[in-house]
Order: structure tokens, then sequence, then C-alpha cells
């Protein structure tokens, strides 16, 4: 019988040993995609992330595909929510991801939209200050507001009378909302319209965020939970709803801005961190909201990837040179 | 039938290669740990009533525990990402090894351990020389299940940040509007990675235990 | 305790509306279950009465059913159909029936011929025979069938939440992106409970129905 546990020893040794090297040789090859160490970026390594949806994918895509042009090595990867970026940033796990100042102000922050400053700028400065000691650095924002808007079916807008959200409120009873699951708790999300307008939907169509449209289309449908840049929301019939007590978005400017690693920053040699807010702050300055919609378009309606569409808009407009 | 865009693949071939990789050490990872810890147990428990029922009760109700759920528990515990998978996975796997083990400890005929006693063997050498080899077959069946079924849990991963080939169904499909090229490649990719590593271990076991194929000839 | 108060505030918000997920997670599996039952044991009897020739066919079935991860399959199905109840359902239909096709179809094919036999010798028709003997003999082993599916519908109806037909997943989702244990905890812990009562239930029918002498070591399909 000891033959036999021999081999049985033997076996598991062959199979260890196969495995092992099946995952040599797969680590062996993943290197980041594009550029080598020429250029300022020094072959710095940067971890980006995005927060799930078409829009901050391509933010985050044409901020990797800039910095890799500027000598950097970027991976990108897909984080579940606002919650889990802000956290992942804050202890080194990732070094980059775009927010929005709303976002920052009401979520992240926790602050409430009543107290915010008047004008974007502001917003972004008493952004920017708030996140220095939690270490992170913000940088400048984009020119493109994109807010969180409740958005309806003009016939049920007709229907209901419907032009603000406290006018929402009221009819609210009535209507089917269609939004994403983190919507629902989320502090700035249906809480936030349920305590400061009274909304009260009669039912809420839970759906992935790149599918909220989906039930509006179906029918089953009348509200949904819009960002000022959708695309649907110009080629659906839609009404958005004007935010008249300016509690939701308002009273605070949703701009894109990129949130980076204090020290992650200060680690970087002065030439790959000058290149680092440099490029950030080029590619932020081209996005508008024109520009932006274009893009997510074709991820949500093309069903592009991402990265190609970021690396079409950065050559297209000479920031890149193309491969 | 949603088409299926073949350029997508061709250009996302590294991407499946590693979403691939990453799948396949969650699950070799979480049942070779599971393994380590379920066969102790089976022998701790194999022919003692009590014991066994108790074991079997506590995997089995792990087992039962929806995926979703089973990861939601362990997230407060372990944070996101690849520790509360294999975690998952390992609680997973334990019912099919342990019982398995414990059963097919249980089926060795006493005769052949009396015999084996006779000649001289310590408790501890019967156990190894003996018993463990004889119950391979059903060892061998009761990893090959809990594999299989480890890369159909491993796809729900995603959700907590465990990468593999959830990625593709998850993060390149349903949440690219159902996306139908990336979900479909992922599926294809996890069928086909269980059905082959099924097919390896029946070719391990088989490998292991010649004699059970000299008995089915005789038969 | 401050942390379960927490979670059942959560659950009873009306933002999360524990209760009815609760009940469109139970509507949803139920639906899928039943129809799956039917279809299972439709088709079980069928293969069973043609024999050989269908053994392939539920072989590959039942395999197939093993080893396409399920979470795979539900965002396929979804992906193909329109979102909404009845794709969902379609979908846990799809996974809930190779258990009981295949534990329909090896227990009719398992009864004793003899028993069958004895019956038709006392002059029960086919269907009587049916009826009477084979599936009342093959009952138990269907149930751990129905057991098995019962358990993997509710598992995997919890990942239906993103096509707008809710369910507790939703809940979990919400609570995982927002950080929230409580919200997490509190999609979490009903679905488990969902789960366990599911495979108790059936399990103890399982056991109720099974004829002592039938009590063996045999593995059911699972």
């Amino acid at each position: 019988m000891t033959v036999r546990f021999g081999r049985l020893a033997a076996g598991l040794a062959a199979l260890i040993l196969a495995g092992g090297t099946l995952l040599a040789a797969g680590c062996g090859d993943d290197d980041g995609s594009g550029g080598a160490s020429d250029g300022p970026g020094g072959g710095a390594e940067l971890v980006l992330a995005d927060k799930g949806f078409a829009e901050s994918a391509i933010v985050a895509q044409l901020y990797a595909v800039a910095l890799e042009d500027q000598g950097f090595e970027t991976e990108v990867t897909s984080l579940g929510s606002t919650e889990i970026a802000d956290g992942a940033i804050r202890n080194g796990e990732i070094d980059l991801y775009p927010e929005y100042t709303g976002t920052a102000f009401l979520n992240v922050l926790g602050r409430d939209g009543a107290s915010a400053p008047a004008g974007a700028e502001a917003v972004f400065e008493e952004v920017k200050a708030a996140y220095a000691p939690r270490g992170l650095t913000a940088l400048p924002p984009s020119p493109y507001n994109n807010g969180n808007e409740v958005a309806c079916t003009t016939d049920a807008a007709e229907e209901y009378g419907l032009e603000t959200l406290s006018d929402l409120g009221e009819a609210s009873g009535n209507l089917v909302y269609s939004a994403n699951a983190e919507h629902l708790t989320r502090d700035d999300g249906l809480p936030l319209l349920r305590r400061e307008y009274g909304i009260d939907f009669r039912e809420v169509k839970t759906v992935d965020i790149s599918l909220r449209y989906r039930p509006i289309e179906d029918g089953d449908a009348q509200c949904v939970y819009a960002f000022g840049t959708d695309p649907k929301l110009a080629t659906l019939d839609l009404v958005v709803l004007e935010d008249d007590k300016g509690a939701y978005s308002a009273g605070v400017p949703f701009q894109n801005f990129p949130v980076v690693n204090t020290a992650r920053l200060e680690g970087l040699p002065e030439e790959a961190g000058a290149a680092l807010t440099d490029t950030l702050a080029e590619v932020d300055a081209l996005l508008t909201e024109g520009e932006i919609r274009r893009l997510i378009a074709r991820v949500e309606f093309d069903q592009d990837d991402p990265r190609d569409v970021a690396e079409d808009f950065l050559v297209a407009q000479e920031v890149v040179a193309s491969s | 039938m949603p088409e299926v865009r073949w350029e997508w693949i061709a250009d996302h071939a590294e991407e499946i290669q590693t979403r691939s990789l990453e799948h396949l050490i969650l699950v070799s990872a979480s049942t070779a740990i599971g393994v380590a810890i379920a066969i102790p147990i089976g022998i701790a428990v194999r022919g003692r009533r009590i014991p066994f029922a108790a074991a079997t009760g506590i995997t089995g109700l792990l087992y039962t525990i929806p995926s979703l759920a089973m990861f939601a528990f362990l997230l407060p515990i372990f944070g996101i990402g690849v520790t509360p998978a294999v975690v998952g996975l390992v609680l997973y796997s334990l019912l099919l090894l342990v019982r398995n083990t414990a059963v097919g400890l249980e089926s060795v005929p006493e005769a052949v351990r009396e015999a084996s006693r006779g000649m001289g063997l310590t408790p501890r050498q019967v156990l190894l020389r003996v018993d463990l080899p004889l119950a391979l077959p059903a060892i061998m069946a009761g990893i090959r299940l809990a594999t299989v079924s480890a890369v159909g849990i491993a796809t729900v991963a995603v959700l907590i940040g465990g990468g593999g080939l959830g990625v593709l169904i998850y993060s390149d499909g349903i949440q690219r509007a159902l996306f139908f090229t990336p979900i479909v490649t992922g599926a294809v990719c996890a069928t086909v990675m269980a059905i082959v590593l099924d097919l390896l271990l029946v070719g391990v076991e088989r490998l292991l235990t010649p004699w059970a194929r000299a008995r089915a000839a005789v038969r | 305790m401050s942390l379960a108060a927490d979670i059942w505030e959560a659950f009873r918000s009306p933002l999360t509306d524990g209760w009815g997920q609760t009940l469109t997670h139970v509507r949803l599996s139920a639906t899928a279950l039943g129809l799956a039952t039917g279809a299972g044991l439709a088709l079980g009897v069928l293969c069973a009465k043609i024999g050989r020739g269908a053994a392939f066919l539920v072989i590959t079935v039942s395999n197939l059913g093993r080893t396409v991860p399920t979470f795979a399959l539900i965002a396929l199905v979804l992906s193909v159909a329109s979102l909404g109840f009845w794709p969902a359902v379609f979908g846990l239909f799809a996974l809930g029936v190779p258990p009981i096709l295949l534990n329909t179809y090896t227990g009719v094919r398992e009864v004793d011929p003899g028993a069958v036999e004895a019956s038709r010798g006392m002059g029960l028709t086919a269907g009587q025979v049916l009826g009477r003997v084979e599936l009342p003999l093959a009952l138990p082993l269907i149930f751990a069938g129905i057991r098995t599916s019962a358990v993997q519908i509710i598992a995997t109806a919890a990942l239906v939440g993103l096509v707008g037909v809710g369910g507790l997943g939703v809940i979990v989702q919400s609570g995982l992106a927002n950080s929230q244990t409580e919200v997490l905890l509190a999609g979490a812990i009903p679905i488990a409970i969902l789960a366990i009562l599911a495979e108790l239930v059936f399990g103890g029918v399982q056991r109720l129905i099974t004829p002592k002498g039938l009590r063996l070591a045999r593995r059911p399909a699972r």
C-alpha cells in the first residue's frame, strides 16, 4: 500500500507543478498596455478606477490613455460605487479616480445641500479643502456639469402637472421610478428626494445603472434617475424636473474632477508629478457637455469599448499621437 | 438571438486570459484549502453517528446559503477582494468533501482493516496506507463535485471585487446594458473550465487508483 | 445588539421595502419552481418511458445544468429577453428543471420491475401504473430533486436584482454599493433564511414520504 500512497503523492505533486507552471506563465506577460517608460512619467505605475458606469469608465480611460502617452504605466479597475472608490483611494488601493464635486460634497463629505457656497468654483474649493486632511488631492474640474436629476415622460408630466420636484412629491404615489440599487439607500439619492420633497413612488424598478432607461422604453416606469449628461434625455420623450428647492442637484454643481491619493502624488519624482497634474488638467479642459455626451452615446448606444472611445477622442483632439 | 461580436473577443483576448487565470486560481486555491480542512474532519467523524451528523449538518447549512448572501456575510469581516471570495468558496466545498471523505472511509471493508492490523500496522499506518487509498474514489468524487461547483459560484465573486470570469459577465456585460458578447464569452469559458477540470480530475483519479479499473474490468 | 436593531430598521425602511422584496422574491421563486416541477416531471416521465434513447438527453441536460454557472445562465437569458418578471422567471425555470428532470427519470426507471409487472397483472392500465405505483415509489427521489431546485432558484433569484423585478438581492446590492453593512445584511439574512427554510421543508417532506425500507445510503442527485 505504500506504493499506492507514493503514487498519490506523486500525482498531487505533478498537479501542483503543472498548476504552478500555468500560473507563472500567465503572470509573466500581463504588462500595462501602451507606452514604455519614455516620457516624464518614467514608467511610474498608476492604478486608476472607475465607478462602474459608462461616463465614469470613459473619463477614467481618458486619463489612462493620456497618462500612458506621457510615459506612465496605468491599470484601470472598475469599482462598484462612490463609497467603495473613496475607501479604496484613501487606503492606497487605487491612486486616481474621477469624482464629481456634488457627490463629494453631499455624499462623501456628508454636507447639507443648503449649506453649499454659491458657484461651482466655491464648491470645488470647499471640496478641495476638505479632501486635503483625508489624504486626498482634488485637481481642477472639467467644465461640464453632470447633476443628478429626475426625468419623467412628457405624458406623465402632462397628466400630473409635473414641472418641479415638489410637484413630483405630490404625484409620486401614482408613478413608477427606474433607478439602480445604489441610489435606493445612498444619502444623496432616493432618501434625499423622500426627505426634502416628500417623494414616495408607488414602485421602484431597480436595474443596473446602464439599464435605467429600459423600463422607460418598455413603458414600465414613468420617471427615471437621470444624469445631466445622459444622451437618452435627448432621444426619448422626457422632461427634466426642476429642482425648485435646490436641495437635489440645483443646489450643488456636479463637475467632474480627478481625485488623487496625496501620498502617491508626492511620492512621484517631480517631473512625473508635474506631468500628472498637467495631463489631467489638459484632458479635463476638453470635456464640455457636448463632447462628453457624444462619448457616452458611443458607449451606451453602440456598445463601443470605453478605451477605444477614449483613444479616438484624444487622437482627434491631438492630445496623444495615434498608434 | 443577439449577435456575437468576434472583434470584441479578439480585442479582449488578454483580458479573457487574465480573468480565466484569476478564476482558475480562485477555484484551485479554495478546493485545495477545502481538502486540507475537510479530510481531517472526515477522518475524525467517520463511523461516529453524532459527529458525522453534526459535521454534515453544519457544512450542509453553509452549502445551502446562497452565494450572494454568503459573500455579503463575509464582507464585514474580510472586506472586498479575493479573500472573502476564497473563504466563501472554501466553506461551500466543505460539505461535499467532508461527507465524501467520511463515507468513503467508512466503506473500507472491515476485513481489510483487520488484516492490516493483524500484519502489525499501527492505527496511523492503517489510515495512511489502507483507509485513505481505498477511500480515494469517494474523496475524488467529492473533489470533482466541489471543483465544478466552485467554478459556478466563483462567477459571483466579481460582485465583491474577487475578479474571475464574472468580470466578463458582469462588468463587461451586464454593466454595459447587457452587452451580449462578453456575457456569452464568460459563460462559455466558465462552462468549458468546469468540464475540463472535471475530466482532468477523472484522469487523476484513474491514475491514482489502477486497482479500481481492474476491478471494473473483472466485473 | 445595536447592529441587529439597525438591520431590522434597514429591512423595514420604505426605501428598501424589505417585506415587499421578500414577497417578490418568494413569488419569483415559487412561480419558477412550480413551472420547473411541472416541466421536469412531465419530461422526466416521458424520457423514462422512451427508455434508452432519452437517457442521453437527460444526462446532457443534467450535466449542462450542473456545469453552466447559474449567474451566467441568468445573464444570458436576460440579455436575450426583455427585462421584467417573466424573463426572470424563465431564467430561473431553466436552471430548476435539470435536477427534477434527472431525478424523475432516474426514479421512475429504477422502480422495481417486479412491482410494475405485478400491478399490470392485476389489470392496471399504463396510466394507473404510473400514477399509483411508479410515481409514488419514485417520489422520494423526485422530492430530492425539487428540494435541490428550490434552493438553487432562491439563490439565483437574488442575482436578478438588475432587471427591474426586485427581490432581496436588490437590498444586498444597495448595501454593497454604499458600504452600509446593516443594509447589506438586511438583504442577505432573509435570503439565507428562505433558502434554509426551503431546504428544511422539502427535506422534511422528502424524509416523511420515504418508506423506511428505501432509506438507504443512496445519494440523491445534487
